[in-house]
């Protein structure tokens, strides 16, 4: 290598280097702590239980779909990531595309919700705001938008509580938790393969000693998952960033909302790791919550079903193996193209436009 | 008896020797207590010393042996529970054990991971010379970096799938597991002293809390149900009231 890099280019691209690194710098030194904000679309309170809540985002537009949309995020990351900054908001998005827009956020479990399961969850948090918005508007049914583990969840709710959901969206959501299997590849679905690594005794243990999963594991799982962009964070990708204020800006808020992870109860992770990463009870038809069995069959209205080729959380063919499990007669799958967060926080209107043109039809 | 009384009482040897009854109450002692140095010799020094010589082998480290070794400690060194005394013994060394078993398996995973990085520069070497082989040299350091960077990323990637990998995980969790239950088992130890709340006692809380708001939902619920039922009902018969009243 010597040979072919002479030391004179070296020096110069180290300085180089030192230049980006001193215009990053400068950057950084001129922000504070309060300048990085997240979720800033307008937005009421509706509801709240026990540390749960259900917020409206309060918009002008005029409401091209009447039916209002609930849109439930994974209990892994705060709900924020669909609202990070105004030209890259999911909510926002849809309420300017003419949707009411409710979001539901998981709060932050504290040692008190340790007990919460997919029961709690779904059959009292869930269960409680859906029957608020539709109180509120006066109607027996609602749009429902599930992403990632929020998209389990949804499924789950609209399986045991059809009459509720009018139209179904789920975002990057495995059904079939095992599917990965017959497409391994080096960089995706590192969680199934570590989950099932362990035994369901290990993760009771797990469980036992932590009560709540700590927001931090979940962290350091995503970051074993990727390890060199975990190890060139901070100086490379920041360095990079910090050559544009935008950009550096845009990645200080999604390092604010990553610093922001919520434990996880303790019980719905139990569930959450052994019942579908471990023993795939959704896909077997075998999961069952609060005593009644999942019967995906029962999902008989209309579903969108939106996934990446390249997610390297949620393996397409994990989201994919909905087709044929669920009752409805009007199935639609809809590939996107970026990564499981990117596409949340995409500034095209893609994803948005998808849900919206299909909502709109129904 | 007849004791003639000119008689003068005989001499017994301790008259003649006032010393030798507690000379030999002493020796006695020491003889017990020397039966006792034995019996705690064989049955506990010896035993000790045969545990303890397996510490002076790094192997004995390097596999973990430290939680068989307390355990036969703690055997060696056990007396009978007494009612009334406080229970001795060696439990207080578990959490330590947990501690050095969880440093144990950090250098296993070490010990693994290190080669990793010396396979890593091998592939970085290999691939700069296929490279250059192919007419495609690297012509900059910046070019050199990425090529790094990429061979990194590949092969942590492959690691952290990798069977060892997921076996010293898997070891680690319930390693530090474990350890942070002896803690608390200690905490909860030094809770009591100081007549505060248990995490045991908090966590029983947390469950009867949680099953009472269960319960609190579920007839929220129910009277919900019981009202709309009623708001149905009255607006059925509303209609026929007015007509009956026409």
């Amino acid at each position: 290598m010597t040979k072919n890099i002479d030391l004179l280019s070296g020096m110069t691209e180290l300085a180089e280097f030192g230049k980006r690194v001193a215009a990053a710098s400068a950057l950084l030194a001129a922000v504070r702590k309060q300048d990085v904000v997240i979720a800033q679309t307008p937005r009421e309170e509706i509801c709240r239980v026990n540390g749960r809540a259900l917020h409206r985002i309060v918009s002008d537009h005029p409401h091209q779909i009447p039916t209002p949309v609930l849109v439930v995020y994974a209990m892994v990351g705060h709900w924020a990531v669909l609202d990070l900054q105004d030209d890259r908001s999911f909510l926002r998005n849809l309420a300017e595309a003419g949707c009411q827009v409710y979001v539901m956020d998981w709060g932050h479990p504290t040692p008190a919700d340790q007990f919460d399961d997919f029961g709690d969850l779904i059959n009292i948090y869930m269960d409680r705001f859906v029957e608020a918005i539709c109180e509120r508007h006066n109607i027996p049914a609602i749009n429902l938008i599930g992403i990632c583990q929020g998209g389990v969840l949804s499924l789950c709710y609209t399986a045991l509580h059809p009459e509720r959901i009018r139209n179904l969206v789920t975002v990057v959501t495995p059904v079939d938790f095992h599917a990965d299997r017959d497409d391994e590849r080096i960089d995706s679905g590192f969680m199934n393969v570590w989950t099932r690594g362990l035994s369901g005794e290990d993760i009771d243990l797990l469980v036992q000693t932590m009560g709540n999963i700590p927001g931090e594991v979940g962290g350091t799982m995503f970051s074993l998952m990727t390890p060199f962009r975990t190890l060139a964070k901070y100086n490379m990708t920041l360095v990079q960033a910090g050559q544009d204020p935008d950009t550096f800006m845009n990645f200080l808020r999604m390092e604010k909302w990553l610093a922001d992870r919520p434990d996880h109860t303790g019980a719905a992770a139990q569930q959450w790791l052994k019942e579908l990463y471990q023993e795939n009870r959704l896909a077997n038809g075998e999961l069952v919550i609060d005593g009644r069995a999942v019967d995906l069959q029962a999902v008989d209205m209309p579903v969108l079903n939106i996934y990446s080729e390249t997610d390297t959380i949620i393996h397409p063919l994990a989201s994919k193996a909905m087709r044929g499990r669920v009752g409805s007669a009007d199935y639609t799958e809809l590939p996107v193209s970026g990564g499981h967060i990117g596409i949340l926080v995409a500034r095209s209107k893609k994803l948005r436009d998808g849900i919206v043109d299909w909502l709109v039809k129904r | 008896m007849h004791t003639n009384r000119n008689d003068k009482p005989s001499r017994t040897s301790s008259d003649s020797w006032p010393l030798i009854g507690p000379w030999q109450a002493v020796a006695d002692m020491w003889a017990m207590w020397s039966e006792v140095g034995e019996v705690v010799a064989k049955e506990r020094i010896e035993k000790t010393k045969e545990l303890l010589t397996r510490t002076w082998n790094p192997e004995f480290w390097r596999t973990g042996g430290l939680a068989p070794f307390l355990a036969e400690l703690q055997e060696v060194l056990s007396l009978p529970r007494l009612a009334d005394l406080p229970n001795v013994d060696i439990n207080a060394l578990q959490p330590i054990n947990s501690m050095f078993e969880v440093v144990g398996l950090l250098q296993q995973y070490l010990s693994i991971s290190v080669p990793l990085w010396m396979t890593i520069s091998q592939r970085f070497q290999a691939e700069l010379a296929a490279r250059e082989k192919a007419g495609d040299a690297v012509k900059s350091h910046g070019a050199a970096l990425d090529l790094w960077n990429s061979v990194v990323d590949r092969a942590l990637m492959e690691f952290n799938r990798s069977v060892e990998f997921a076996d010293i995980q898997r070891r680690l969790l319930r390693a530090s597991a474990n350890c942070r239950l002896q803690m608390r088992a200690i905490g909860e130890q030094s809770a009591r002293l100081f007549d505060m709340p248990t995490r045991s006692e908090m966590i029983d809380a947390y469950r009867r809390i949680h099953d009472m708001q269960r319960e609190i939902q579920q007839l929220r619920q129910e009277i919900r149900t019981l009202r709309n039922d009623r708001k149905s009902n009255t607006a059925s018969t509303k209609p026929k009231t007015l007509r009956g009243a026409r």
